[in-house]
């Protein structure tokens, strides 16, 4: 049957096909298809399970409570895998493999991402419009006076990320997992921001463009922000090659970048994206303290801090400069009809920021009931609940993922490894059972000749 | 100036110093609206919806004014989630509850049009 064929026979709006095939066309990817381990060895190659694409709908916008749905975590992966066609990677310690660079950057594979990226940026974004509104007469000194309380309270509120990491029964293996879900931004930091500087904007152009530079280290490769990142997973254990751990980014990390590219690849949401500058640059001075301090919490007085001491200097330049020097003459320049925009990038970031922190500290507070697994009572699912049991033999592995409901996760024969971390995994055996939370990042591998397991929702 | 945060079903007045203001929904934003209406300064919060939502009357003189321009003199406010957020001065700020006409937070024609 020919493609013409297929829309004619559908019932379906031809749009919403045209669009599934497409969604179908990027996710199936081999790029983007089964690989062989949990670890990502190239910068192409970013695994999505688009086995999971029948079961997703993409043509409605979440709510804030569904943020930790399958759809989500499907959604943002897809997007940065999109917006990065337009950034360069080039493997930094493996050979180039030129067939999978040609693949990256293929104009059919690009074309399909442009068609499905407004779906997709609805899907995980648009209910920003629902939780985050403006209103009435702001003038920039009322923004100011509104900024400067955000950014006290901040300011005041001791660090959660220093509480979590604190009190993580592994301090070193929570505060790895809060620099893996750092790495997806900062390894290609300030990416978003070079989308920005390009056209004329005046004098504002030049002051966006100054802090570009700082991000970039003004030429010097050892000065540039994502070197220094880099240096810092190395000593702390990790491996620093870009999206090397991508399979163990939550979704709300992945909307942290995926924000700053969505105001930045469309121009229209530029005066979203100075707010949501400001917000990141003001308020990383000061919780950028605290991040040093839970790394020497987790591994000892001796660990290289420096990216985070760098941001706690220079980030209280940038965000002076994001508002004196950017907000302040736009405002002026452009008159207060731009404010709404700037102010609703400000607090929109704040959210998604707020959103992102919670999810990683539940994530860190499950690995931690992991280690602490034992045999113990199976909870009986409710009656009706759907089950699915699979089969799969040695070295199968289910790329992560998450459910949308609390699932009884039972080993019916044969041996696996759960796999919520690169540093928390559990063996389980015939008759053992583990409860996986609703929206909690896993993935699983088969360690058996054989082995069956079966998944049930307990909801 | 003052940033006062409140949850958004905790009030639908309020006074700062001596001008007063009610919650007033534009479309999926809620504006915190100056009560007194701009003709003779009738009660500006009592006043109906008309013309599918998009207006409020003054129960005085039926002057009817567009939600939009009303907000031009709102206090400047941020909703986020369930909270709100709004600048004042340093004036004394009293917040409470009272009766409003029914229509007045639906976006229902109340004139037929």
């Amino acid at each position: 049957m020919s493609s013409i064929d297929a829309l004619l026979n559908n019932n379906k709006n031809p749009d919403q096909v045209f669009r599934e095939q497409l969604l179908s066309r990027f996710a199936s990817h081999p790029l983007f298809d089964q690989p062989d381990g949990f670890y990502c060895e190239s910068p192409y190659l970013r695994p999505l399970r688009p086995q999971d694409l029948c079961q997703l709908e993409f043509g409605r916008e979440l709510t804030l409570d569904e943020l930790d749905q399958p759809s989500h975590l499907m959604g943002q992966r897809l997007l940065l895998n999109i917006y990065e066609q337009d950034l360069i990677f080039l493997p930094q310690q493996k050979k180039l493999q030129l067939d999978e660079f040609n693949a990256f950057y293929d104009d059919e594979l690009r074309c399909a991402g442009a068609a499905i990226r407004p779906l997709l940026e609805r899907h995980v974004f648009g209910w920003l419009d629902d939780e985050v509104s403006v209103s009435g007469n702001w003038d920039v000194d009322t923004f100011k006076a509104y900024a400067d309380e955000v950014l006290d309270k901040i300011a005041r509120t001791p660090s959660g990320l220093l509480e979590c990491i604190g009190q993580a029964r592994d301090p070193a293996s929570a505060a790895r997992f809060f620099l893996i879900q750092c790495a997806g931004d900062f390894l290609s930091e300030a990416s978003a921001m070079a989308r920005n500087v390009l056209g004329n904007f005046g004098p504002a152009q030049s002051e966006l463009f100054k802090i570009l530079i700082d991000e970039y280290g003004y030429g010097v490769a050892q000065k540039k922000h994502s070197v220094i990142f880099e240096t810092l997973m190395a000593h702390c254990g990790l491996n620093p090659g870009v999206h090397y751990y991508w399979q163990f980014y939550t979704a709300t990390s992945l909307a942290l970048i995926n924000y700053f590219h969505y105001v930045s690849a469309n121009h229209r949401h530029f005066f979203r994206y100075l707010g949501a500058l400001f917000y990141t640059e003001a308020s990383l001075a000061l919780v950028t303290r605290a991040q040093a301090q839970a790394m020497r919490v987790a591994f000892g007085d001796d660990v290289d801090t420096l990216y985070f001491d760098e941001h706690a200097h220079i980030d209280v330049h940038h965000g002076k400069m994001a508002f004196e020097q950017l907000i302040r003459p736009v405002v002026l320049r452009y008159g207060n009809q731009v404010l709404p925009d700037i102010i609703r990038g400000f607090e929109e970031f704040r959210l998604l920021q707020d959103v992102a922190d919670a999810e990683l500290f539940a994530h860190i507070g499950w690995h931690d009931d992991l280690a602490a697994w034992q045999p113990g009572p199976m909870p009986e699912p409710p009656s009706g609940a759907p089950s699915h049991t699979f089969h799969e033999c040695r070295d199968d592995l289910s790329v992560t993922h998450v459910h949308g409901n609390n699932e009884l996760f039972v080993v019916d024969k044969g041996t696996l490894r759960l796999v919520a971390s690169p540093f928390t995994e559990l063996t389980l055996g015939a008759g053992q059972h583990v409860v996986i939370p609703r929206g909690m990042l896993h993935g699983s591998v088969i360690t058996s000749d054989h082995c069956s397991y079966t998944v049930t929702s307990l909801e | 100036m003052k940033i006062t945060t409140l949850p958004l079903d905790s009030f639908n007045s309020l006074a700062v110093g001596a001008r007063r203001y009610f919650l007033l929904q534009n479309g999926v934003k809620p504006v915190i609206a100056p009560s007194e209406c701009p003709h003779r300064g009738g009660p500006l919060n009592l006043g109906r919806r008309k013309a599918c939502g998009a207006k409020l009357v003054c129960p005085w003189h039926d002057n009817a004014y567009p939600t939009h321009s009303i907000e031009r003199g709102a206090l400047p406010a941020i909703r986020r989630c369930d909270q709100i957020s709004f600048v004042t001065g340093n004036e004394e700020i009293r917040v409470w509850t009272e009766l409003l006409p029914v229509n007045q937070q639906q976006s229902a024609c109340e004139d037929g049009q």
